[in-house]
């Protein structure tokens, strides 16, 4: 008796006169031991045969993955696909060599390939998708401010509970990672400014360069930033896999506006809770300030105070508190506007998260710039 | 070895979710060939039967054999051996959304075998085929296909390793009547043809009367019947009665 071991040893040899050869396939031919079957066909020449029939009758295994490698290395040295051209194998193998050798034509990799596209049609199709984008922002702005108008009309319309829960989550919940930036740069800021005021012996003008700095322009910033990484990102998150669970299809058919349900809280939650978060952004940065004042300054925290009191002039950090709705108003547009602009698959929310962070930044950052001219120009 | 050519081997097994009995020494055994379909009211523990099956949740007591292998006690690299050998579609496919249909294919065969990179792409075409999808698909993202495609796309996908059993969970939900007969046939074509071992969980009934040789019915966390489908529609049963009585009440003449 042959031990299933000698059986199962893949072979492959071509035999017989060189007018009719055959090409005789023994032993287990399956799909994980491809590589070796492949040599093993290459290494029978089959390029130099003639009128090849191919024999199965002591195959004890083959699979539809090893029956396409013997068709494509056949195909390849210019033979005929052709089911006509087995014999004697069993009829289970037979079936599976016979499928594969009708379907060979449909495996063709050429049909599959994708037509190329050069960097001027690509350019295009994304100066058109951001075209679309800016327009869509534009078109969900507006009705936005038609929702919240109408809350002007009928206040009883505004989702107290909801717009509740976003208070606690946009606010407060943003406080600590807040008071942690904040401080830190107030006092990394303290500590440059430090360093060259130290040379001169200012060492008090730099209580005038963190508040105006931090308070007028920094602390904003910053805390938009992380709102906007932090809010921004989950307001499109949540709806837009609200949107994949057809809930907002779900709202529509109740006959609610999900503009109105969804949107309109988060969008007053989040312009009552960033001033206010930039207000603890200002204390906490000066607290910094302060504690690196009086380690390495020798400016105790009452001059430190007094100073503040001398020299910060209330519009500046004035000026501050009011950027910060603006902000607020804009990140919290674009986070529910991309959150409803996700399409009908998992991958459409990661890819509108992260658009909306940096969607969110950018226009932070314009928005920032804009005020810095605006406030010039009006002298303040 | 018992159970002759046994591919699938539960023996005793129990699960408890809490207090709550969801099998309680559930037996079954499945030969290399079958087509087998798994039916059984909503919460009878069929899903959590297949996710115990494939190692994806642990069950309370028991043992089960799939290819000759114990999954639940088991290394993991013989476990890592024995997953290439059967393939399984979920429900909604769970295809991976990043990757366009050809490249969720040519995953388990980049990952699991040597497969010459010449041929690879002509043997995902072929999975396409075999799964019954038009060449041009393979260059499509999952979301760009309708449901039936996407389901014969995960079909594509579980066969790409030549696997010796497929497990499906509701392949045809979801899908018209139309789609459903031809997606039957899919099944019937891969037991027939290729001799792939085929354990799917329905409740579609003409997938039941028209392909399934045999029948496994769940109820009271173990198996209340098990046969061809007359012989499970003669088990006096009050929910295996009303499940088939369900579809007498529409006449297939018409009258």
């Amino acid at each position: 008796m042959v031990r299933d071991f000698d059986r199962d040893a893949p072979t492959c040899r071509l035999e017989g006169p060189p007018q009719a050869r055959v090409l005789r396939l023994t032993g287990r031919w399956r799909l994980d031991r491809l590589a070796e079957l492949d040599a093993l066909l290459r290494q029978a020449a089959l390029r130099d045969a003639r009128a090849l029939t191919i024999d199965g009758a002591s195959l004890t295994q083959i699979d539809t993955a090893a029956a396409l490698l013997i068709a494509t290395r056949l195909a390849e040295a210019g033979h005929a696909i052709d089911p006509g051209a087995l014999r004697g194998f069993e009829p289970s193998h037979g079936r599976i060599m016979a499928l594969v050798l009708a379907r060979f034509a449909e495996t063709d990799p050429a049909a599959t390939r994708r037509a190329p596209t050069n960097w001027l049609t690509r350019l295009g199709e994304r100066s058109a998708a951001m075209g679309r984008l800016l327009t869509g922002h534009v078109a969900f702005l507006g009705r936005v401010l038609v929702d919240l108008a109408q809350l002007l009309v009928r206040p009883r319309l505004l989702r107290t509970n909801e717009l509740f829960a976003q208070l606690g989550q946009v606010g407060l919940r943003a406080i600590p990672v807040v008071i942690l930036v904040t401080f830190l740069i107030g006092l990394v800021f303290a500590y440059l400014l430090g360093l060259q005021a130290e040379q001169f012996g200012a060492n008090i003008f730099v209580v005038d360069g963190v508040a105006l700095g931090m308070t007028r322009e920094l602390s904003p910033l910053l805390v938009a930033t992380i709102v906007a990484g932090r809010s921004g990102a989950a307001f499109t998150a949540q709806l837009g896999t609200m949107r994949l669970t057809e809930e907002i299809d779900a709202i529509r058919t109740l006959g609610l506006s999900p503009e109105q349900v969804l949107v309109v809280p988060r969008v007053i939650a989040l312009v009552v809770a960033l001033p206010l978060l930039v207000f603890v952004g200002n204390v906490s940065s000066l607290s910094g300030a302060m504690l690196m004042a009086a380690t390495t300054l020798d400016i105790t925290p009452t001059t430190f105070i007094d100073r503040l009191h001398d020299t910060l002039a209330p519009r500046h950090y004035l000026i501050g508190l009011v950027k910060a709705p603006v902000f607020a108003f804009f990140i919290a547009v674009i986070g529910c506007r991309m959150g409803f602009s996700v399409e009908r698959d998992t991958r459409s929310v990661g890819i509108n998260t992260t658009s909306t962070v940096v969607q969110c930044i950018v226009a932070v950052i314009l928005l920032d710039a804009f005020f810095a001219v605006l406030f010039q120009e009006l002298g303040l | 070895m018992t159970g002759g050519d046994a591919v699938l081997q539960v023996e005793g097994l129990s699960t408890w979710f809490g207090t709550h009995a969801v099998h309680e020494d559930l037996s079954l055994s499945i030969r290399r060939g079958e087509l087998v379909a798994l039916i059984g009211g909503s919460g009878t523990g069929k899903s959590v039967l297949l996710r115990e099956i494939l190692g994806l949740h642990r069950p309370s007591a028991g043992r089960i054999r799939l290819l000759g292998t114990d999954v639940w006690a088991a290394s993991e690299v013989e476990l890592a051996a024995m997953r290439r050998r059967f393939g399984m579609m979920f429900q909604d496919g769970a295809l991976f959304s990043s990757l366009d249909v050809a490249t969720n294919v040519a995953t388990p065969l980049l990952e699991h075998a040597d497969v010459p990179p010449d041929l690879l792409p002509r043997l995902v075409a072929l999975r396409l085929s075999l799964a019954g999808l038009p060449p041009d698909a393979g260059a499509k993202l999952p979301s760009q296909l309708s449901g039936g495609m996407r389901k014969r796309a995960a079909i594509a996908r579980a066969l790409a390793l030549e696997p010796e059993v497929l497990f499906l969970d509701e392949p045809t939900s979801g899908l018209d009547p139309i789609t459903a007969r031809a997606f039957d046939e899919l099944l019937a074509f891969l037991n027939r043809d290729l001799g792939i071992t085929v354990l799917v969980v329905t409740h579609d009934l003409d997938t039941l009367l028209t392909i399934a040789g045999r029948i496994v019915v769940l109820g009271d966390g173990r198996v209340v019947a098990d046969g061809s489908a007359g012989e499970v529609m003669r088990v006096d049963d009050p929910w295996i009665q009303s499940y088939f009585s369900s579809r007498r009440t529409v006449p297939a003449d018409g009258t």
